[in-house]
């Protein structure tokens, strides 16, 4: 039985006549990668600092690690390290002094060396005394990284963590949680405008819209990721006889001049690859497509 | 244990900030123009001043003197004081919100309490360290610059010669009642801070108030006699009732108590507001 | 004609004695070549408040002062040497009686030349032990001091042991800018007049003489 770490139920706020967030209940349990979806101001970033108590609810309970969010905020938030939105710090001190600082009222003050190892660990190392006013975002997104571990904490929220950053610092940022989950078994919030980022990362996951969780659940489970999208690239003259091929055993989902696509049983994958080869077509690509992207957009449609 | 280390991470911010060595370096600025100003031609203004008795009167002894350098000092320079405080003090919490680490702090297992004390109190040593260096420079420089004497003390209502053994502790009360002054300034321009989110309006604000308190304060209107005595630009200038003779402990206190009553009802308002802020940005 | 010099027989001898007053008045004053004294100076002004200062003053014939204190301290412009610089000058005046008030003789002394910084002086001496007890001087630069003196031990040298100088001072008026009460809530008191009475108390202790 998975323990929960975050339960929020019924949240509520209003920003003046707008109302943010209107009934959002989440549950997140140890060890999750959870991931926070929707579209952009569907109250992602509201419910975020709302749970580290940056903004006050309106209704609704917030709890964490058991406890409410209002009432032992303090305790709450030493166990919890957080990235919410760019990570900004102080651009006229150094890297160093930066970490320094936050770690000394994180509620467990780091040594130097804790600090220096941590830099290190983000990919920092060597720079720590430089000032952070001349960093690259990416580099400023390694050091919010950094600080929101320094203490380690039992949870981390990361808002949109690899917005802004280049193709490589996505990879490593993306081996960076996975990293966080595997070895260091932490809990993970994630919320992210990257779909296929957060199906590879999220093990579990929520969708808000319009001020309201409207899914919940497991990723694995919502998606039906036994059941795979498969779209298959070959020529236009071989087509007419995939699509032949195909339409004996499967229901083509979408067909063109350069590929098909067909649903079918991730185990029935290796069949497929054997038997269109067995009929000497040219294949350029047999590839799984992913199903969050769609999952998400009918959603929403719907 | 949170609340020590919150405050010395705002002192280190003041201290590392380029902008807080602005108010350092124009006071400096400003008394070092004083002094040689005094220097080259102090004696004409003191008999400009002293004008008046020049025909029946003849004054014996040092009077352009250190103590008299400090006192024309303070006089010119403390109302000004409270621009290069604002400066710094309104920037505290507004200037964290535009960069984004107010933020960060505030997902720290700090108290928002504890963070704003943690402000108020690095904002008050700052203010401290503001009077300090600008008491250094008049007094001590003065001194040192134009010997230690009598202090003539200039009224629009006459002179108060006051004996150099009686001096010392004159000017601490006076410091210490200009620091309370500044405190205030110190702590509306924090309270100020927490209403807003970009670093430029609470220290053009801080100004405005004074400003318009102090027109309030000097308009012979009789509409504001009510009101004037419990603005507290009226009691900016209380630091001189200490070179008064009789001393008047009466007016002092009274200053004292509403300088002190400004300070708390700021520090009140910012806690509640800060308390209850929405961290958005 | 007998009547007539029966008639200016009491001034003219009025003014062998105011004469022969004068002379003693001088002959006295050179007695002394030069002093030091201490002095605790008394201002009681109305637009100067200030605590009474200790100086020393130091006297070198015929007419020099000089004064030494610690700290600030008010005199009457002059106050100190018009009047020896009557007695070191006498033949520059025309000493003229001006009867008797309250049991000293009143000197009216008038300069012989025009031009000079005295106008008008006025002096009540003392003849038991011919001590000035009063003096009026009126100058061009100065104005009019008034200068009540009191004697102690060194009476019979003619040199007091208390000054104290009747001032005249023309209301106080500073620029705002100048003044250090800008913020002032309550107000000085008006009191409508232009000038005021003030005067400078001066003890005088411890001579230290040489004579001449």
């Amino acid at each position: 039985m998975p323990t929960p770490i975050v339960q929020i139920r019924h949240l509520s706020k209003h920003f003046g006549d707008f109302h943010a967030v209107k009934d959002v209940n989440i549950t997140v349990n140890t060890g999750d990668v959870y991931g926070f979806l929707g579209p952009n101001g569907a109250g992602k970033s509201t419910t975020m600092r709302c749970m580290l108590s940056l903004i006050q609810a309106d209704q609704g309970s917030i709890e964490l690690f058991g406890q409410s969010i209002t009432q032992h905020r303090s305790e709450i938030l030493a166990r919890v390290g957080s990235l919410i939105e760019k990570p900004d710090f102080y651009k006229y001190l150094s890297a160093y002094k930066n970490l320094q600082l936050f770690s000394r009222i994180s509620g467990k003050p780091s040594s130097s060396q804790e600090i220096r190892e941590m830099l290190d660990f983000v990919g920092l190392a060597g720079r720590e005394n430089d000032r952070v006013g001349g960093f690259s975002h990416g580099m400023r997104q390694r050091l919010g990284i950094a600080q929101t571990l320094l203490h380690q904490p039992d949870l981390i929220v990361l808002d949109e963590p690899t917005t802004g950053l280049d193709p490589q610092g996505i990879i490593d940022m993306r081996n960076l949680i996975l990293r966080l989950k595997n070895e260091q078994k932490k809990t993970i919030i994630l919320s992210s405008h990257n779909l296929s980022e957060v199906e590879l990362i999220c093990n579990r996951m929520v969708i808000i819209h319009q001020g309201k969780s409207i899914v919940e659940g497991n990723v694995a489970e919502l998606l039906n990721e036994d059941e795979q999208i498969i779209r298959i690239q070959t020529d236009s003259l071989s087509m007419p006889k995939l699509i032949q091929l195909l339409q004996t055993n499967y229901q083509p989902l979408q067909v063109n001049e350069q590929f098909v696509e067909i649903s079918l049983l991730k185990e029935n994958i290796p069949a497929l690859n054997a038997q269109i080869v067995a009929a000497g077509l040219p294949i350029f690509a047999i590839e799984a497509k992913r199903k969050l992207e769609d999952y998400f957009i009918n959603l929403l449609a719907s | 244990m949170i609340f020590l280390y919150s405050t010395y991470n705002e002192l280190i911010k003041i201290a590392l900030k380029p902008r807080s060595y602005l108010g350092l370096a124009a006071i400096t600025g400003l008394v070092a123009i004083i002094l040689f100003a005094l220097k080259v031609d102090g004696m004409s203004m003191i008999s400009f001043v002293t004008s008046s008795f020049e025909q029946t009167l003849r004054f014996e002894g040092d009077v352009l003197n250190g103590n008299l350098v400090a006192f024309i000092i303070l006089q010119m320079l403390i109302v000004h004081i409270p621009l290069l405080v604002a400066l710094v003090t309104g920037d505290l919490i507004s200037g964290e919100a535009a960069m984004g680490t107010l933020r960060m702090l505030a997902t720290k297992p700090i108290s928002r309490n504890q963070l704003l004390g943690s402000k108020f109190l690095a904002g008050s040593l700052y203010t401290l360290l503001i009077v300090v260096w600008l008491g250094f420079l008049a007094v001590i420089v003065g001194r040192w610059m134009f010997g230690s004497g009598d202090l003539m003390v200039l009224n629009s209502d006459g002179l108060v010669i006051l004996q150099e053994q009686d001096i010392v502790w004159r000017y601490l009360g006076g410091f210490c009642v200009a620091y309370l002054a500044l405190l205030t300034i110190s702590s509306l321009s924090i309270c100020l801070s927490c209403f807003s989110d970009n670093s430029i309006g609470p220290i053009v604000s801080t100004m405005a108030i004074i400003l318009l308190f102090t027109i309030i304060g000097t308009l012979d209107v009789p509409v504001f006699d009510p009101i004037r005595p419990f603005l507290f630009t009226t009691h900016m200038a209380s630091w001189r009732s200490f070179f008064e003779d009789p001393l008047p402990w009466e007016q002092i206190k009274q200053s004292i108590y509403i300088l002190i009553a400004h300070n708390v009802v700021f520090v009140g308002v910012a806690l509640f507001s800060f308390h209850r802020k929405d961290i958005t940005v | 004609m007998k009547y007539l010099l029966f008639l200016l027989l009491p001034f003219l001898s009025l003014g062998q004695n105011s004469n022969a007053t004068w002379q003693r008045l001088i002959k006295k004053f050179n007695q002394v070549k030069s002093y030091e004294v201490k002095a605790t100076i008394k201002p009681k002004i109305a637009s100067i408040r200030m605590l009474p200062v200790k100086a020393t003053v130091q006297f070198n014939y015929p007419s020099t002062f000089k004064m030494k204190s610690a700290g600030i301290s008010i005199l009457p412009k002059n106050g100190f040497s018009e009047l020896p610089l009557l007695f070191s000058h006498p033949n520059q005046f025309t000493a003229i009686s001006s009867g008797v008030d309250q049991g000293t003789e009143v000197l009216t002394l008038l300069p012989t030349d025009n031009e000079a910084d005295i106008v008008l002086a006025k002096i009540w001496v003392d003849t038991k032990d011919y001590v000035v007890t009063k003096s009026q001087i009126t100058s061009r630069t100065n104005g009019t001091v008034t200068c009540e003196f009191d004697y102690a031990e060194e009476r019979n040298l003619g040199l007091p042991s208390r000054m104290k100088f009747q001032i005249d001072i023309k209301k106080f008026k500073i620029p705002k800018g100048v003044a250090t009460d800008i913020n002032r809530t309550s107000r000085p008191e008006e009191t409508g007049k232009t000038n005021s009475k003030g005067s400078i108390d001066i003890e005088l202790h411890d001579y230290r003489i040489q004579r001449n």
